[in-house]
């Protein structure tokens, strides 16, 4: 166990190393520059000593070696279009704005969508299941960016409730709208899984043992039937990461959230490729662990996987 | 199971519900009511807060309300008024300026302004160094365009504090827009002392971003807001808002319109549907306002290849092009319709001598040119756009249709991802292309800004690739005319070639479109480089 | 030894897929939701391909005096801020979305559940290639890819040469420019269904029936694709379903950076972006695509639960 443990995660230093590679070699290759104003060119001088400040006169191997070296000190460089900040404070500044939105939305999905999907299953082709079905699908038809655009003409333009927009800590009312708007995606993915798998563990023999020993359906359905159907449901669980994050980057857009996901946009569509190249690695490690707790998880929901 | 679902939409409904939606300031109840303007701006500051080196768009409104120059352009008349200058002097050949500064200057901080910090914020502007995105702003000044190019030096620099209080300039060659020039944000004072200690970090706190403009900076949360409050140690008077909030948003234009609806801002940029709905709304109809902007946008041809180096097509083209049905209908009137290429206000400029929309003579003129009904039109003919912006695909769009309609040609739209469409316009500077949109709005009211700027051969600023030895002869003896009267009839001629040769295509001319609260007075946008000044601004509230 | 021949040959693989295959789509019609879905779902799909025949107007008609109209007779979905026919432009749309639905369900059946068998399966360097290169994926700027090819791509395919430039470009000619959203669909829509597969099959791996079928003798194969596949259907079905409102917005998301479908072309993804921006001004032009999109996505749903019962080898047993 303990083995494996570092085994994987000695894994997630090549997993990082070649997503840095590939992502170098890429925004070397995207066409388009930082400073391309589009309409007003910089002076010919200007552009020169912009490039010798950020050595990209230098041949790309040496840049690449020189950059990563300076990665490995943990000095991601200078922000290319926000000369007041380096990358490292962007990132500071903005990665717990995303990890607290991203964690509340992630407990709203799982308090949302596993009871949600749980209930389908147990009233399977009823009524209560195609409404549920029909929730969680309207659920995960409206991209992020429509989600977040109607809740906040609902909440702040037709009730008057919450702010349009901004970002005053996950206890402030500014939250309320993020956390449904990227919420709502991972809730209804959750809960349609939830009711397949426990639909898929509810014919099998154990679980009519359970049921013939005189157990009520609600105990069934937890004691038993649950654990079991948990494996694709943490699995997604894992996934559904990637689909918070790219939720992020809409949603934080739309709603002013001062979060990564806005600079990692910003830092695509701005060419701003230190930025662009730390944001990446942030989000490479933090898929890899969150990978790895999930591969973790299964041997304790199911001891018969082993690790090797 | 359902109980905890019904539990959790509760709590999310009931935190919703108790959490009070208070925005803005609150503020003190008693004898001294404390105002605050609220303003949208865009999130991504451009560049940097640093006069010395933006290059405009989104932060000039905040330097330009923190930071004062010599003189400063009259946001009503467009007048040059003395700023931190309390007058100059200009020499009979029109080449040395002598400014007297104010007595009793200070910065934000206290500390006393003088002649030197001009001249060294002069320099470092100009200075490569720097890398200033506006640093050509000061190359009139003798020696600066060596300076700023590598071939001469800081000393070399013809701006020098004679004393406390003087500041004497050189020009290269006499300038009559230089006085626009000294008003322009790159020419603002800047304090050593702060840039020294904080390199590029400056502009951040509160502390280092020392100013001498009617406010100074309170905080910058990046990506949130702005606030500026009074300035105690500014000169002269302000009777504007006690403090300025910019909300900084990343879509503007969408964004502004509901946080202005729900009370949180004061001012509102409108674009595309909303104004549609804001004229058909009861309270939102009597809070419009448009603004005049003197810019204008086109369609750009590339003049050297086939078919639009044929004349007749590139009139067709423009003749066919109904450009009162872009801007009043596509563009949901969001502008001002089209006049002629060049601004209207320019001098020179003059609507006769637009082409206008007849799409008869536009059939006409294809059919001579070959193309009779659109037919034997080449099959790529490509209209480039970046796809980022609404507008411009909008546009593109109706292009297409209105010119199939009425002359029969088909064209191919070309959407670029933004950052490789501004790659794709750099490198058209010795690349063929068809046509792409762009646009341009004057720095100062001059022809020089936008005939030799823009359309001399020389300058080709689009790239239209457009030669005419001509217009290139009249904008040059316009550019040396003294005599108003003559330097105005030179350019009409030149103006009148232009239009007719048709490298460009104009299908509007800028404006600004606001929703301004009823108990906003004075918030007023001038037609060149219009910015809001917090203290002409008067909050009712 | 001739026991086992006699029940692992001749017998088991003809009669046995052919009442499986009977028996599903017996349960399958006896679902009525599932029925009504798949109904849906045939017409969605003749709409599409006949769009030329059902559509009113042709999508790229403009009528600048009628634009913005509401829903009324003339226009039964109203006009859009060109005039042109909401209706025809949903009909012409589908193309498009649809295309993007079935490539993406396409690329995880044919890549994501066998690269998924596989590392769960094989485990050790197998498993460690596959999701260590899901992992990198996953955080990779996958947007950046795309605007490299298609930037690069649009750039030499104005002077095509050689045929391999020349059949990529015909490639996204014909797609009308979807090269870009399918080669980001291709690195990213089988990357939860692998991971989904996997951990479905390491649990399976240990049970008892696979066991057994390995103390028989069966070869890896067989095991996989009698055994195992059939058992990590139910996860499979509804990542399939529900990648594709995933698809559908990436293609709508790539569209609106010009790396998409090439306007004047609509796709509901284009469509609905388009009237979340004029949603307060003309609701109906998000009103009629959004719901469209939803009640699509809500019969693909239901005729996904219903393949997932009708091939449950489980359920036969009650």
């Amino acid at each position: 166990m303990t083995t494996y443990v570092l085994r994987r995660l000695l894994w997630v230093l090549p997993s990082l190393f070649v997503v840095f590679t590939l992502t170098f070699i890429l925004v070397h290759a995207t066409p388009g520059s930082p400073w391309d104003e589009s309409d007003k060119p910089l002076p010919a001088a200007v552009k020169e000593n912009l490039a010798r400040q950020y050595h990209l006169d230098d041949p790309l191997p040496k840049q690449y070696i020189d950059y990563l070296a300076n990665v490995l000190r943990g000095d991601f460089g200078p922000s290319y279009r926000s000369v007041e900040r380096s990358v490292s404070e962007i990132i500071a500044a903005t990665l717990p704005v995303s990890a607290q939105l991203g964690l509340a939305s992630m407990l709203f999905a799982i308090v949302v969508g596993v009871p949600l999907g749980a209930l389908a299953a147990v009233k399977h082709n009823t009524w209560i299941d195609y409404v549920s079905s029909l929730i969680t699908v309207t659920g995960i038809a409206t991209p992020p960016f429509v989600r977040v655009s109607l809740l906040i003409v609902f909440f702040s333009l037709v009730l008057g409730w919450l702010p349009t927009g901004g970002w005053e800590g996950i206890f402030d009312s500014r939250a309320i709208i993020p956390i449904l708007a990227i919420g709502l995606g991972p809730a209804a993915i959750l809960a349609r899984y939830t009711r397949s798998s426990l639909l898929e563990v509810h014919g099998q023999d154990f679980i009519r043992t359970a049921r013939a020993k005189g157990l009520t359906e609600t105990a069934v359905v937890i004691r038993h039937a649950m654990k079991n159907a948990l494996i694709p449901v943490v699995t997604v669980a894992g996934v559904t990461l990637a689909n918070v994050i790219t939720a992020s980057f809409f949603v934080e857009r739309i709603y002013s959230v001062p979060g990564i996901g806005r600079q990692f946009v910003d830092s695509v569509s701005g060419r701003d490729y230190p930025l662009l190249l730390g944001i990446v690695l942030v989000f490479a490690l933090l898929i890899s662990l969150v990978n790895l707790l999930v591969d973790l998880s299964y041997g304790f929901l199911d001891p018969r996987i082993r690790y090797r | 199971m359902r109980k905890l679902v019904a539990f959790s939409l509760l709590v999310v409904l009931a935190v919703a519900a108790c959490t009070p939606t208070s925005s803005g300031t609150p503020s003190p109840s008693g004898a001294a009511k404390l105002t605050t303007l609220r303003l949208p701006e865009a999130a991504k500051i451009v560049n940097t807060m640093d006069p010395g080196i933006s290059s405009g768009g989104a932060g000039l409104e905040q330097i330009q309300n923190t930071f004062e120059g010599l003189a400063y352009v009259d946001q009503v008349s467009g007048e040059i008024k003395s700023g931190q200058a309390e007058k100059w002097t200009i020499s009979p050949d029109g080449l040395t300026y002598t400014f007297n500064l104010r007595s009793g200057l200070k910065w934000s901080d206290g500390q006393a302004l003088k002649a030197s910090d001009f001249e060294y914020a002069w320099k470092r502007a100009t200075d490569p160094a720097t890398k200033s995105r506006y640093a050509q702003t000061l190359w009139p000044v003798k020696g600066a365009e060596a300076f700023g190019t590598g071939k001469g030096t800081a000393d070399g620099m013809a701006v020098k504090a004679t004393d406390d209080k003087t500041l004497v300039v050189t020009l290269e060659r006499p300038a009559p827009f230089f006085m626009h020039l000294a008003a322009t944000w790159t020419a603002y004072p800047i304090r050593k002392d702060t840039i020294d200690k904080n390199g590029d970090k400056w502009t951040l706190t509160k502390d280092t971003y020392i100013s001498n403009g009617h406010y100074r900076l309170v905080e910058w949360k990046p990506e949130q807001s702005m606030t500026v409050e009074k300035n105690p140690n500014y000169w002269g008077e302000n009777n504007g808002p006690d403090t300025i909030v910019w909300t900084l948003y990343d879509d503007v234009a969408t964004k502004s319109v509901i946080a202005y609806e729900a009370g949180e801002i004061d001012r509102a940029v409108l674009v595309g549907a909303d104004i549609t709905r804001a004229k058909a709304d009861a309270t939102l109809s009597k809070e419009i306002k448009k603004f005049e902007r003197q810019g204008s946008q086109w369609i750009i041809l590339d003049t050297t290849n086939a078919p639009l180096n044929n004349v007749k097509v590139r009139q067709a083209l423009s003749l066919a092009t109904d450009a009162k049905r872009l801007n009043e209908v596509v563009l949901k009137d969001a502008y001002f319709n089209s006049v002629s290429i060049v601004a209207p206000g320019i001098p020179g400029q003059k609507k006769e001598n637009a082409l206008g929309f007849d799409v008869a003579k536009a059939k006409q003129l294809l059919s001579e040119a070959g193309y009779p009904d659109g037919k034997g039109w080449p099959a790529n003919v490509k209209f480039t756009f970046a796809s980022g912006a609404a507008e411009t695909k909008a546009i593109a769009e109706a292009v297409q249709g209105i010119w199939k309609s009425n002359l029969g040609i088909d064209i191919v739209l070309e959407p670029m991802e933004d950052k490789a469409f501004d790659n794709w316009r750099t490198t058209r500077k010795d690349q063929p292309f068809n046509m792409y949109v762009s646009g341009w709005g004057s720095d100062y009211e001059d022809p020089n800004n936008w005939y030799n700027l823009l359309f001399d051969s020389k300058a080709d600023f689009f790239y239209a690739h457009w030669k005419n030895t001509e217009f290139d002869n009249l904008v040059g003896q316009g550019l040396k005319e003294n005599d108003v009267a003559k330097r105005k009839t030179t350019y009409e001629s030149a103006d009148k070639i232009i239009n007719t040769e048709a490298p460009y295509i104009t299908v509007y001319h800028w404006a600004r479109f606001d929703l301004i609260k009823p108990y906003i007075q004075g918030l007023n946008h001038y037609r060149v480089l219009g910015r809001i000044q917090g203290y002409l601004v008067k909050v009712n509230k | 030894m001739t026991t086992r021949a006699a029940t692992l040959d001749a017998p088991v693989p003809i009669r046995r897929p052919a009442s499986l295959w009977r028996d599903a789509w017996h349960r399958l019609v006896q679902n009525r939701a599932a029925v009504v879905s798949l109904a849906y779902i045939v017409l969605l799909l003749l709409i599409a391909v006949f769009a030329n025949v059902v559509a009113p107007f042709p999508f790229q008609q403009q009528d600048l005096d009628n634009t913005d109209l509401g829903p009324g007779a003339g226009h039964l979905f109203g006009t859009d801020g060109l005039g042109r026919d909401e209706l025809s432009r949903l009909i012409y749309g589908s193309r498009i979305s649809l295309a993007v639905a079935l490539v993406d369900v396409l690329i995880v059946l044919v890549v994501g559940v066998p690269l998924g068998l596989a590392a769960g399966f094989f485990g050790r360097w197998v498993d460690v290639l596959v999701m260590r290169t899901v992992d990198v994926l996953l955080a990779f700027p996958n947007l950046l890819l795309v605007i490299v090819v298609i930037t690069y791509l649009r750039a030499v395919l104005d002077q095509p040469q050689g045929p391999l430039l020349g059949i990529i470009g015909s490639l996204d000619g014909i797609t009308g420019g979807l090269l870009g959203v399918f080669i980001a669909l291709g690195l990213v829509s089988w990357l939860t269904v692998a991971r989904l597969v996997r951990g479905q099959v390491l649990s399976l791996k240990e049970k008892e029936f696979i066991e057994a079928a390995r103390m028989t003798g069966a070869a890896n194969g067989r095991i996989i694709f009698r055994h195992l596949l059939p058992n990590t259907l139910a996860p499979v079905i509804v990542a399939a379903t529900f990648g594709i409102p995933g698809a559908i917005a990436t293609e709508a998301g790539l569209s609106f950076l010009g790396l998409g479908v090439r306007p004047p072309l609509p796709s509901w993804g284009i469509l609905i972006a388009e009237g979340v921006r004029n949603m307060r001004a003309f609701p109906h032009e998000l009103l009629f695509p959004a719901v469209v999109l939803a009640v699509t996505l809500i019969c693909f749903n239901f005729l996904g639960d219903g393949l997932r019962d009708a091939l449950d080898p489980k359920l036969k047993v009650d």
